[in-house]
């Protein structure tokens, strides 16, 4: 393994030449590419296409300061070798645009539209410029990431510039959804265009919860960001926690102990049983069938009330540190989790048999909302929307992190990419989930929970990872001086997966939009941060 | 949609359509499930409310520079000092009672917090001279 990555590395050298500035091994997962503006499609072309990299995330960052020029990172992670590339070009402040690849690279759409709201970067030649993460009334001048942006500062609110898709002719009824919704839900405006009862396309609106959450954590210590991480969103709270826990650590190039790891990964699996066990039961709310609905409900609460006992907060908050976990479990908290999770396994067993059986669910699930492994590719689509569409990842087994390594489990894949399929894959998913957990108990070592972080130098950088309940969640993270935190920028499983649902929509008929959405099953928050 | 439908009801009516017999087995099983107020207290390791004892309090200061919501408070009142706590403002996270190194603060289980007066979620402590 350790011969081939190399020998990856050096070809991948070797067939750049004269393309790249340079050519850095920073971790030992890691490699750092330079290269000019005007090699950076090609560059990109090349890990894509040639050597089947597959885009992590993008981020945009300022660095005026002390590298004098805005930076872009392109991150690209390669399965086969677990390794990581990151394509780093530079753009001055007086030349403040880099070359679109989103035409190309249509999961790039989103990651450019944001590094133009919010650094004023212009993607020259992106296709489709409307303002993404500000909505049309904010000043098209003001770039809130910017370091001269002052967070308590109020911008002025101008006439909207916000457009959606005109139709012509009579035949198209324009149908506007939220972005208050009935029921409680986050907010997203859907604008569908159909005719007669069939959507023709869709519109989606989101950004509605941008907290500015990276602007705030900018100068905040890291012990403090590690908190604000936590609260991104509700029921990925601990995959936020870990993702940037992982990325301090990486940072800091230090070693969590194996307990710490162990636990970790418990946690986490605690954090996708209550989450896949509530969206299959959510699910059947898209078709109105409330025995499944109430007892997936009754399920989850289960697990929410063991995580309290365990952990002391329903939604597992409260447990990561920055160099392990907080506290450590005895063995009578092993033979709760234990004998809750066989009581979960009957009770969510008789559940999936009396959901599976039923003609007239699986009726409105299969063949709904399908998406297509060549749209899943494009887009780069994650996690379980992924693996329902034969997008066979999984970063658990891909880039193992935590304990992932050390426990064995299958990932679920289906081809068809319908409601049914992503159903499917929560539900395989949650017998691997609870017989990890099993494992967990049978393998945990014993030692400290957590490990001291020594100091960190400024300017360095780290990346944590999560496969969540949604898919994978990816935290990238600049240190700055005295531990504080440069720049910090989240991609959220969800973040991949919405452009994919307004593929997903069209063709089907309008009533089963909510089926679709809910199958997808996207926080609003994670995405919008 | 529809034949599927009409296949359902045709296996319910002729007898041979277990599913909705198995739906209906299973809301008999369940039963009633939701719990009666007053809710039982919350498990041991819940972090609701903090227990703070001024006597033990050597007054330096780690709980309010850990404090990551910045809702611990140090005033001068007097001649002594005020400990507030903001449970407005609390995330309960519990590092000000990790940091604590004589145990003058603590979290208890009490997640009481409803309140129609937003003046009850500001603790005040007096502390010795």
């Amino acid at each position: 393994m350790l011969k081939n990555k190399k020998l990856f590395l050096t070809r991948i050298k070797q067939q750049l030449g004269e393309k790249i500035l340079s050519f850095t091994i920073r971790q030992p997962n890691e490699t750092e590419i330079v290269v000019k503006k005007d090699q950076l499609a090609e560059v990109c072309r090349f890990l894509c296409q040639e050597k089947e990299g597959r885009l992590f995330t993008m981020v945009g960052s300022d660095e005026r300061e002390f590298a004098g020029s805005f930076v872009l990172y392109y991150v690209f992670s390669f399965d086969e070798t677990q390794q990581f590339i990151t394509v780093k070009t530079m753009t001055p402040e007086e030349d403040s645009t880099f070359p679109s690849l989103a035409a190309e690279f249509p999961a790039l759409n989103w990651y450019e539209r944001e590094v133009k709201d919010l650094l004023g970067l212009r993607p020259q030649g992106h296709p489709d410029l409307r303002p993404l993460i500000l909505h049309g009334d904010w000043p098209e001048e003001i770039h809130p990431l910017r370091k001269e942006f002052d967070v308590s500062q109020n911008a002025p609110r101008v006439k909207s510039r916000e457009s959606f898709m005109q139709y012509e002719g009579d035949e198209v009824t324009e149908i506007p959804v939220g972005p208050i919704h009935a029921g409680i839900i986050e907010p997203g405006h859907f604008r569908f265009g159909a005719v007669g009862d069939t959507v023709l396309y869709l519109d989606a609106r989101l950004f509605f919860t941008h907290r500015g959450l990276e602007k705030a954590s900018e100068g905040m210590p890291l012990s403090k960001a590690l908190f604000l991480a936590e609260r991104i969103c509700g029921v990925c709270a601990l995959s936020h926690a870990v993702s940037f826990a992982q990325a301090v650590e990486a940072a800091a190039a230090v070693e969590i102990p194996l307990r710490a790891k162990y636990l970790r990964t418990l946690f986490l699996e605690l954090e996708r049983l209550y989450n896949h066990i509530g969206d299959v039961g959510n699910i059947c709310a898209g078709f109105g069938f409330a025995v499944g609905v109430s007892q997936g409900t009754i399920l989850r609460e289960e697990l929410l009330m063991l995580n309290e006992r365990i952990a002391g907060h329903r939604y597992l908050r409260g447990i990561v540190d920055l160099g392990g976990v907080r506290f450590d479990i005895a063995h009578p908290d092993y033979a709760d989790i234990l004998s809750t999770l066989n009581k979960i396994e009957i009770g969510f067993t008789e559940l999936v048999d009396i959901l599976l059986s039923h003609d007239i669910a699986v009726d409105r699930m299969s063949k709904t909302g399908i998406l297509t492994l060549k749209q899943a590719n494009d887009l780069e689509v994650v996690g379980v929307a992924a693996r329902a569409s034969g997008r066979n990842i999984d970063i658990r087994r891909d880039q193992p992190y935590a304990a992932y390594d050390k426990v064995s489990f299958t990932v679920p894949v289906y081809t068809e990419g319908d409601v049914l399929a992503r159903i499917r894959v929560r539900i395989d998913e949650v017998f691997q989930s609870i017989s990890i957990i099993r494992q967990i108990f049978i393998q945990m070592p014993t030692g400290d929970v957590s490990v001291g972080l020594p100091p960190i130098s400024p300017y360095a950088r780290g990346m944590g990872w999560v496969e969540s309940s949604k898919g994978e969640t990816v935290h990238w993270l600049m240190t700055g001086p005295n531990e504080t935190v440069e720049r910090y920028r989240v991609r959220s499983a969800t973040y991949s997966n919405w452009p994919a649902v307004a593929l997903a929509v069209p063709g089907n008929i309008v009533p089963d939009f909510p089926l679709i959405n809910k199958s997808f099953e996207l926080c609003y928050a994670c995405c919008d941060r | 949609m529809r034949a599927a439908t009409v296949k359902a009801l045709n296996l319910a009516v002729e007898g041979e359509g277990n599913e909705m017999f198995e739906v209906i087995r299973k809301i008999w099983k369940t039963g009633v499930v939701t719990h009666k107020l007053p809710l039982r207290e919350a498990s041991q390791r819940y972090r609701g409310k903090l227990d703070i004892q001024p006597h033990k309090c050597k007054n330096c200061g780690a709980c309010v520079a850990a404090c990551p919501a910045g809702a611990i408070n140090v005033a001068q009142k007097g001649q002594g000092q005020e400990l507030s706590i903001a449970y407005t403002k609390c995330i309960f996270c519990g590092l000000c009672a990790s940091v604590c190194k004589v145990q003058a603060v603590q979290m208890t289980n009490d997640y009481h917090l409803a309140t129609k007066n937003k003046n009850d979620l500001i603790q005040v402590v007096r502390m010795p001279q």
